[in-house]
């Protein structure tokens, strides 16, 4: 079991290295904070059911796959991973619903802190409490009926621009750059170095 | 809005996805405050898109929007992996029981069923595949996902009997009118 | 919608469509590129022909570079990441080669003053500059004709001047255009037909100076203060601009002297009630700052009083701080440095609940609130909430918003300007002694300004203090004896308006035109004519 739990703890410290050389540690900690509930039921389950060792490994592999992930996310721009899946089968629409979507987050952001602000100026108590969730349908109302009315015109103004023409064609296409294959290479031969590492611990007792 | 081209693209469709996306990446920062102590704050906006976006949009469109929306939660920092799993399977499930029985209650059941135990098993199997042979560890996440999922359904529900009150969509085929 | 019109748009033309809210203008936009039948199902009777095309037999996207259209809401027409993106997408429909896009771009985006903003999220910009981005996509398609339908609807006046200006170039260039508006001194200047929709009906169409003559009274339009000036002054001809009417009032031989230029709209203060709690409003050098790190100042060393029973309006650019300074009134915002004072109440230590017992707050879209299921039951609200539950003062509401018919239908279902009535009668529910109104009139048509007119002298009759913001200087003269102008936060004239109008320095800086009205009365042309006139 502890060839396991050092190989783990390896690779979660490489991964962290990572973390701190970009300079994500802050966002990087918000992330596991968002962990935090995982992590007691895991351990709490994984305790009754089996040992505490388990519950310690998979904890830190947990850890280890979230920051991978982390690192992943954050340096890859979501249109560039979106028009990349388009660019691999997945329909034109989706990279569209990515790229759109990210455009009215803040729209729809505002509209709801407009009406967090209206109701509250009529009494209704909207604030950040358990008394305020009976009040939910006066902020989920007007934010549902405005978001889908929006979505009517937006749907209209697509139209108009000629969003349903067949004959689209792509601005731009992806191809394979030195950084690409550099990165593959690096994953690759870290992979089998741990792999390695963890046999050698495994065959050494 | 059929157009003769080869991708039939229906841009109400792609609009309401948008939107939906939008919303469930605009609330993702905000949890609810019903609390079992300080350790589960339920994030039940994903799910309430997913029985809207079963709803209105169908199951292809309704995992697209999940797939987009966990992309961007994780981009912007509110979002962690589970996200994936989380979203996409209990839309996927929630289009399909729509689609075939037409009635939102049951596509509410098939978010809840999607993302409380087959998302949360999918999940426990990320984590350690040793624990699947273990059912007791196996269920470790059901009751933290359920929590969020049941939340977000029952905002789901009450959003698509607003929408129709409000005729932004149109009652659903049997649906009272209000 | 539309009830058997007939209407042929020659190239070159200018034509101005106005008419009532509900009176069809949307409806005729929408079959110019074959929205209607394609994208909403409905009975449609007759044909429509775009550039040779009959609507009915090409889907959108085969019709959409024809007609172009822009909508009112500008935030619902930009989803892409760039200004730049924006412009290309519809070039990517049409399939063109890539320096033809590029090339088209260019040229849009010189003609529409939006070069400068190309690599700019269209979202961070303001609601003026998305209108102009707007436009150049769909001017890059290249259309022969242009429809755009009320496009100035949400933006203050230098926004819409310089929309305005772009379209004029637009048409100068050769597209044919067709505007939809109720706003008529929007847009007679440059229109070279005008049309007027009523009840889907085409009740007028033909030159403007010839249509303008007519009574546009009774299509609820409001006529412009030139052609009110024409009238009063028994003009021979309608003129369109305000230079237009000083020159024909020149040419005038007959120099009959008005005693009384009846036609001016100011209002005797209103009578003041006192109110034995205090001064309502008292901000002392007040500083205000949006918490996400970065941001300049909205709000910048405001001091100002509002006694009991005043009418005060806040005026000033697009981003002013008009709004950030309203939601001050209501504890919804807490002042970074000084402190503001609600009938002698610190904001900074009173609740928004404890103080919206005093304030009545309309926001400018009433969608923002409405979510009951019957009207009573939405304008009951407040006084539930706050337990200030009064029957009878409730039925005194339902009978002066005239809102008695509407009382037991959906809240969702009404027309712009019910919605707004419904919203002022739930602002007032909980028997407030301030009322605070952001933007009450956008959106609105004529009729609306008239019966918000005649309610808040009502209200100020009973010693009501109004404190509310707008772009429409119109119905800030007619309704508010106070200006406020402010300017990139700071307060930069307070006064009665002609004061404030004839301040040029202060109405530089808030970016404000005065008004028609003003020009006319006070132009030294017509000073020579009048007597001394108070
Ligand atoms: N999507 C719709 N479904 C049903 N009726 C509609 C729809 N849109 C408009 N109408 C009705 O058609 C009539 C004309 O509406 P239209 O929007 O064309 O008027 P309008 O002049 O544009 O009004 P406004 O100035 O408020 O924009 C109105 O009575 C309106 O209620
Ligand atoms: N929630 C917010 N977060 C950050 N900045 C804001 C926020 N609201 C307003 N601002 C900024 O504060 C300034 C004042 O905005 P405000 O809305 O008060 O102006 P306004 O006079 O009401 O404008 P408008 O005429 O468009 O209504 C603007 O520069 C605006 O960008
Ligand atoms: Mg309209
Ligand atoms: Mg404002």
């Amino acid at each position: 079991m502890t060839a396991d739990l050092t190989t783990l703890g390896a690779e979660c410290g490489l991964a962290l290295l990572a973390v701190i050389g970009a300079g994500l540690l802050r966002a990087w900690w918000r992330m596991v904070r968002l962990l935090v509930p995982m992590f007691v039921f895991l351990v709490l389950f994984t305790v009754l059911a089996l040992d505490m060792a388990t519950a310690v490994g998979g904890v830190v592999r947990l850890l280890a796959i979230s920051t991978a992930f982390f690192l992943f996310f954050q340096t890859t721009a979501p249109e560039d991973l979106g028009n990349a899946l388009v660019a691999s089968g997945v329909p034109y629409a989706f990279t569209f619903i990515l790229t759109s979507a990210m455009q009215f987050v803040p729209v729809i952001a505002r509209r709801a802190r407009e009406i967090l602000d209206a109701q509250r100026a009529r009494g209704i108590r909207l604030e950040r409490d358990a008394a305020s969730l009976r009040n939910y349908p006066a902020l989920l109302a007007p934010l549902l009926i405005q978001s889908f009315t929006l979505a009517d015109q937006l749907a209209e103004a697509m139209e108009a621009r000629g969003f349903g023409s067949p004959r689209r064609t792509f601005a731009r296409e992806y191809r394979w750059r030195t950084w690409d294959y550099a990165a593959v290479i690096v994953g690759v031969a870290a992979a089998v170095g741990f792999w390695l590492l963890q046999r050698l611990i495994a065959n050494s007792r | 809005m059929k157009t003769l081209g080869t991708q039939r693209v229906d841009t109400r469709k792609v609009a309401y996805s948008v939107i939906l996306a939008a919303i469930a990446i605009a609330l993702s920062p905000f949890n609810i405050p019903i609390a079992l102590g300080p350790i589960v704050r339920p994030l039940p906006w994903q799910h309430m898109v997913n029985v809207l976006g079963a709803v209105l949009v169908g199951p292809w469109y309704a995992l697209a929007v999940a797939l987009v929306a966990a992309i961007v939660r994780n981009a912007i920092g509110t979002g962690t992996l589970f996200a994936f799993p989380g979203g996409m399977i209990g839309a996927f499930l929630a289009g399909w029981t729509y689609r075939l029985t037409r009635n939102l209650y049951l596509a509410a059941l098939g978010e809840i069923i999607g993302t409380g135990v087959i998302a949360a098993l999918f999940s426990t199997l990320i984590w350690a595949p040793t624990v699947m042979n273990r059912p007791m560890a196996a269920t470790a996440l059901i009751i933290p996902f359920s929590i969020s999922t049941i939340v977000g359904s029952v905002l789901g529900i009450v959003g698509v009997l607003i929408l129709e009150r409000a005729r932004v969509i149109e009652p659903r085929a049997g649906a009272k009118a209000v | 919608m539309l009830a058997g019109v007939d209407l042929r748009v020659k190239a070159g033309e200018f034509v101005l469509v106005a008419g009532a809210s509900g009176s069809g203008k949307s409806t005729l936009c929408r079959l110019c590129n074959g929205l209607i039948p394609h994208f909403y199902n409905g009975v449609l009777e007759g044909t429509v022909r775009v550039a040779g095309l009959d609507t009915r037999d090409h889907p959108v996207h085969e019709l959409f570079a024809q007609a172009a259209l822009v909508f009112q809401n500008s935030e619902a027409q930009l989803f892409n990441s760039t200004v730049e993106r924006e412009l290309v997408f519809g070039l990517e429909s049409l399939a063109l080669p890539r320096q033809e896009i590029q090339a088209r771009v260019g040229w849009a985006a010189e003609v529409c003053g939006i070069a400068h903003l190309l690599d700019r999220a269209p979202h961070t910009l303001s609601g003026g500059e998305q209108q102009r981005v707007a436009i150049a996509a769909m001017l890059a398609l290249r259309p022969p004709l242009l429809v755009l339908d009320e496009p100035f609807a949400n933006l203050d006046p230098e926004a819409t001047a310089r929309v305005r200006a772009v379209l004029r170039a637009i048409h100068r260039a050769g597209t044919t255009i067709v505007l939809t508006e109720h706003r008529l001194h929007e847009g007679i200047e440059e229109a070279t037909r005008l049309v007027v929709l009523d009840q889907g009906r085409l009740a007028l169409d033909g030159e403007p100076r010839r249509v303008l003559r007519e009574d546009l009274t009774r299509y609820h339009l409001n006529v412009p203060a030139v052609v009110r000036f024409a009238r009063t002054w028994h003009l021979p001809e309608v003129p369109l601009t305000v230079d237009e009417a000083l020159a024909l009032l020149e040419q005038e031989s007959t120099t009959r002297i008005l005693t009384d230029y009846s036609d001016s709209p100011t209002r005797n203060p209103c009578i003041r009630v006192e109110n034995p709690r205090g001064v309502p409003l008292q901000l002392r050098s007040v500083w205000f700052a949006f918490e996400n790190a970065g941001r300049p100042w909205a709000l910048r060393d405001v001091s100002l009083a509002v006694q009991a029973g005043e009418q005060v309006a806040l005026v000033g650019h697009n981003g002013s701080g008009k709004t950030t300074l309203l939601k001050h009134f209501n504890g919804l915002l807490k002042p970074g440095r000084g402190s503001v004072l609600v009938l002698g109440q610190d904001t900074r230590t009173a609740k928004v609940a404890d103080l919206a017992r005093q304030v009545g707050f309309v926001f400018q879209n009433p969608g923002d609130q409405i979510f009951k299921l019957t009207v009573r039951e939405e304008i009951e609200v407040s006084a539930r909430a706050l337990g200030r539950f009064d029957a009878t003062w409730l039925e005194s509401l339902y009978e002066s918003f005239a809102l008695h018919p509407l009382l037991e239908r959906s809240p969702y279902r009404l027309s712009e300007g019910e919605k707004k009535r419904v919203a002022f009668a739930a602002a007032l529910a909980a028997r407030p002694t301030i009322l605070v109104l952001d933007e009450p009139t956008t959106g609105q048509d004529a009729a609306f300004r008239e019966a918000l007119i005649k309610l808040l002298d009502e209200l100020g009759a009973r010693g009501m203090t109004v404190v509310l913001a707008t772009h429409d200087l119109e119905f800030a003269e007619q309704v508010a004896p106070r200006w406020i102008a402010l300017a990139n936060g700071a307060v930069v004239a307070d006064g009665p308006p002609d004061a404030v109008m004839a301040d040029t320095e202060a109405m530089a800086r808030a970016a404000l035109r005065p008004t028609a009205d003003f020009r006319l009365r006070h132009s030294s042309r017509l000073a020579a004519r009048l007597p001394d006139h108070a």
